[in-house]
């Protein structure tokens, strides 16, 4: 049987959500969300297949925000409380549907999914998510890798070369720390790429990057195998593409997966459809409604009303789904396999929180095509990209073409009438900061100058997200987006002024560090710019 | 043994007080011990409840809340697709000042220069195209013309100018980054691998609870 690679990867990142500063806030749920849903049913995934023996490949990439969030002590807590509300909720949507047998027995899977949910976090992992990735990690099966700092939108950042080598660096670093090991691969940002930037990576030590499909398929020169072969950046740095076909399949909201009308309706959940008081123990009152978990309905289809969702028709469906991408790998490595010089490598990279989150029965369906795609018989090779270019001695040679995954291909979804004030603003603080520390070289600082630097580079970098710029065009948080900005900004014009002024107020600071507390080992003096 | 033989090639250098100092100074500098944060706040005897931590969060996002500068004369291109840059730009208080007593309305213009790059040792000289804009707002995206998106590749720079002197000279106000180009070589194929992601839930994972 004819053989081509798959390389399925998964990009989980959230912005960093984190307010010591509120007893609940709502942002903060869209962790929560997304450990419920997304990261324990993943890790569910990973034992089952460890557990069955089966020979997959994944890669998992984490940002450093979320590796940050997933070890913060006071999320821990917070998620922890969060799930006991969730669950007292599912016992009171249990009595509240004794009268419809169809609804309560719902009820009672959700209360299961959540009292499991609790135990594998609290007995299982400890709370230790990150933990659980590394053990996987170790067999090789898993190749964990990360992304820029605060997932920061590389192609605007450019105005400033420190400021994207900081966001690598601090990227790799955050991962280090936490895993012990310098990842080979690195995630751009939004798949963002712009010519120039595989060179920061390979100083960084980056063995390999994805991109867009049209960022290999325009690259200079034209690549020989397409899109199915990595190419050499012409320092070593390999970019891999995304694979057009196998990305419709899932995300097409027209013909993906998710949309079947078997599946969980995401938009359907009691947090919106309820009265106030039956909402009660999950939803502060008076507060604004948000998704509780507790959905349904399936997407049923058409203009008709939702019907009841079925669990065990929407489980059956992810195993045809998964047999039918399986299925279209193998033709797809069939064709190419005629066409090309070499057997083609088919790279599928998803958003981690479309599986469980957006779509729920999603993990299931990766289940069944890891197991599907490593059957011996299969024709089809599971590889991450690290070990493909173990087993690949040469590359073609090219620099892949400005391009990024976003909606027409290139930046206008991070800078358009929305958004685009922010980048005077970011690039103003990019340059005092570069600057300052331009200026304090040479001079030895206290403690407390040192803290508020290093708090003044955290607050940038957090300002920097590219969450913040895509929100504002998506429309949907508006205001959180805006005043994260604003805020990270605030807090770093504070600092930078207390350094020039040489006065600093180690309450307010301590504050600083309090409520923005990632990256604790970073050190200012690597913001320094490198000669030219 | 080993420290003597260590030792000995080290004392034949020798070093003034003034020398010692600076190297001492130098390692102090170089090689201090990386401050942990973790650290200096579980030391920390400041304790803030979460009403003063609203409190200082509110303060320092009201009285540093990010604001433009115009003490420094800007302009800044960037990326947004093979049609379109987007273009930022301040001017100084002062040369906002000369311009309203030159011309009512601030009317400039941002002149777009490309390089192509040198085709068999022969520089290419670069051309240039004119784009109206005002003194504010101070931001704008600029469709480029045909003739250069057509071609593979481009090096582009601005200036903000005016010609509104009594003279009629050109006065620049400030000058621009540089910006690689790269045209848009096969844009028709872009379309169809984007229909499905533009109305996918890509991303808005996150952002649509």
């Amino acid at each position: 049987m004819t053989q081509g690679f798959l390389s399925i990867i998964l990009h989980a990142h959230l912005p960093f959500v984190r307010h010591p500063e509120h007893e609940r806030f709502f942002e903060e749920n869209w962790l929560f969300e997304a450990i419920t849903e997304c990261y324990l049913p993943l890790l569910g995934v990973l034992e089952r297949l460890q557990r069955d023996n089966v020979n997959y490949r994944l890669t998992l990439s984490l940002s450093p925000t979320l590796i940050s969030m997933l070890c913060d002590p006071l999320l821990q807590e917070r998620y922890f409380q969060h799930l006991q509300r969730l669950l007292k909720l599912a016992e009171r949507e249990i009595i509240r549907t004794r009268k419809q047998p169809e609804f309560q027995v719902l009820a009672r899977l959700y209360r299961r999914f959540f009292a499991q949910s609790l135990d594998t976090y609290q007995t299982r992992y400890q709370g230790d998510l990150l933990g659980a990735f590394k053990k996987h990690h170790t067999t090789g099966q898993l190749e964990l890798i990360t992304t820029a700092a605060t997932h920061g939108f590389l192609p605007l950042l450019n105005v400033s070369e420190t400021a994207v080598r900081n966001q690598i660096n601090v990227g790799l670093a955050t991962f280090a720390t936490h895993f012990g090991v310098m990842p080979t691969g690195f995630w751009l940002p939004e798949c963002g790429y712009y010519p120039g930037l595989e060179r920061l990576l390979g100083d960084a030590g980056v063995q390999y990057f994805f991109v867009a499909a049209h960022g290999l398929r325009h690259a200079n020169p034209q690549p020989t195998n397409g899109v199915y072969a990595p190419l050499d950046c012409g320092n070593g740095v390999a970019a891999f593409a995304r694979d057009p076909e196998s990305a419709e399949q899932v995300w097409s909201a027209a013909v993906g997966y998710p949309g079947d009308v078997d599946y969980r309706e995401y938009y359907s959940d009691i947090g919106f459809e309820l009265d106030e008081d039956s909402l009660a123990p999950y939803l502060p009152v008076g507060k604004i409604r948000q998704n509780t978990g507790i959905k349904y309905h399936r997407v049923t289809g058409g203009q008709q009303a939702k019907a009841v969702y079925q669990p065990r028709a929407a489980l059956a469906k992810t195993r045809q789904h998964a047999e039918d991408f399986i299925f279209k790998r193998q033709q797809q490595i069939g064709r190419l396999c005629s066409q090309l010089q070499q057997a083609p490598i088919i790279v599928a990279p998803y958003d981690a929180e479309l599986f469980g989150h957006w779509w729920f029965e999603g993990p299931y369906w990766l289940e069944s095509v890891l197991r599907l795609a490593s059957a011996v018989d299969s024709g089809i090779h599971l590889s991450n990209c690290g070990d493909y270019l173990k087993q690949t001695h040469a590359l073609q040679i090219a620099t892949p073409a400005a391009s990024t995954w976003g909606n027409q291909g290139y930046s206008s979804h991070w800078i358009n009438e929305t958004n685009h004030w922010i980048y005077p603003l970011l690039h103003k603080a990019e340059e005092e900061l570069e600057k300052l520390i331009v200026d304090l070289q040479g001079l030895t600082l206290n403690a407390l100058q040192t803290r508020a630097i290093n708090q003044a580079v955290r607050s940038l970098l957090l300002a920097q997200a590219s969450d913040w710029p895509f929100i504002l065009k998506s429309g949907t948080t508006l205001d959180y987006a805006e005043k994260s900005i604003t805020d990270h900004l605030a807090r770093f014009n504070y600092c930078h002024d207390c350094i020039r002024k040489n006065k600093i107020n180690e309450r307010y600071l301590t504050a600083l560090e309090l409520m923005d507390n990632i990256f604790p080992d970073l050190d200012f003096r690597n913001y320094f710019p490198l000669k030219k | 043994m080993m420290m003597a033989s260590l030792a000995k090639p080290a004392l034949q250098i020798r070093f003034s007080p003034q020398e010692l100092q600076t190297i001492s100074h130098q390692i102090r500098q170089d090689f201090a011990p990386c401050l942990n944060l973790a650290g200096v706040l579980s030391r920390s005897t400041i304790k803030l409840s979460p009403q003063a931590l609203r409190d200082i969060s509110a303060e320092i996002s009201r009285e540093f809340a990010p604001k433009h500068s115009m003490a420094e004369a800007k302009l800044v291109l960037l990326p947004v697709d093979p049609q379109h840059i987007h273009a930022y730009w301040t001017l100084t208080t002062p040369q906002m000042t000369t311009l309203s007593k030159a011309t009512n309305n601030k009317a400039l213009t941002l002149r777009i220069y490309s390089e192509t790059p040198t085709i068999h040792a022969t520089p290419q000289p670069a051309t240039w195209f004119d784009v109206a804009i005002h003194a504010e707002p101070t931001q704008q995206t600029v469709r480029l013309p045909d003739t250069l998106t057509n071609t593979p590749s481009a090096r582009l720079y601005a200036t903000v100018i005016n010609q509104a002197n009594a003279d009629n000279n050109i006065t620049l106000h400030v000058q621009s980054n540089t910006l690689d180009y790269v045209g848009d070589r096969h844009a028709t194929d872009l379309c169809e691998e984007f229909k499905s992601s533009s109305s996918s839930p890509h991303y808005s994972g996150k952002t649509g609870l």
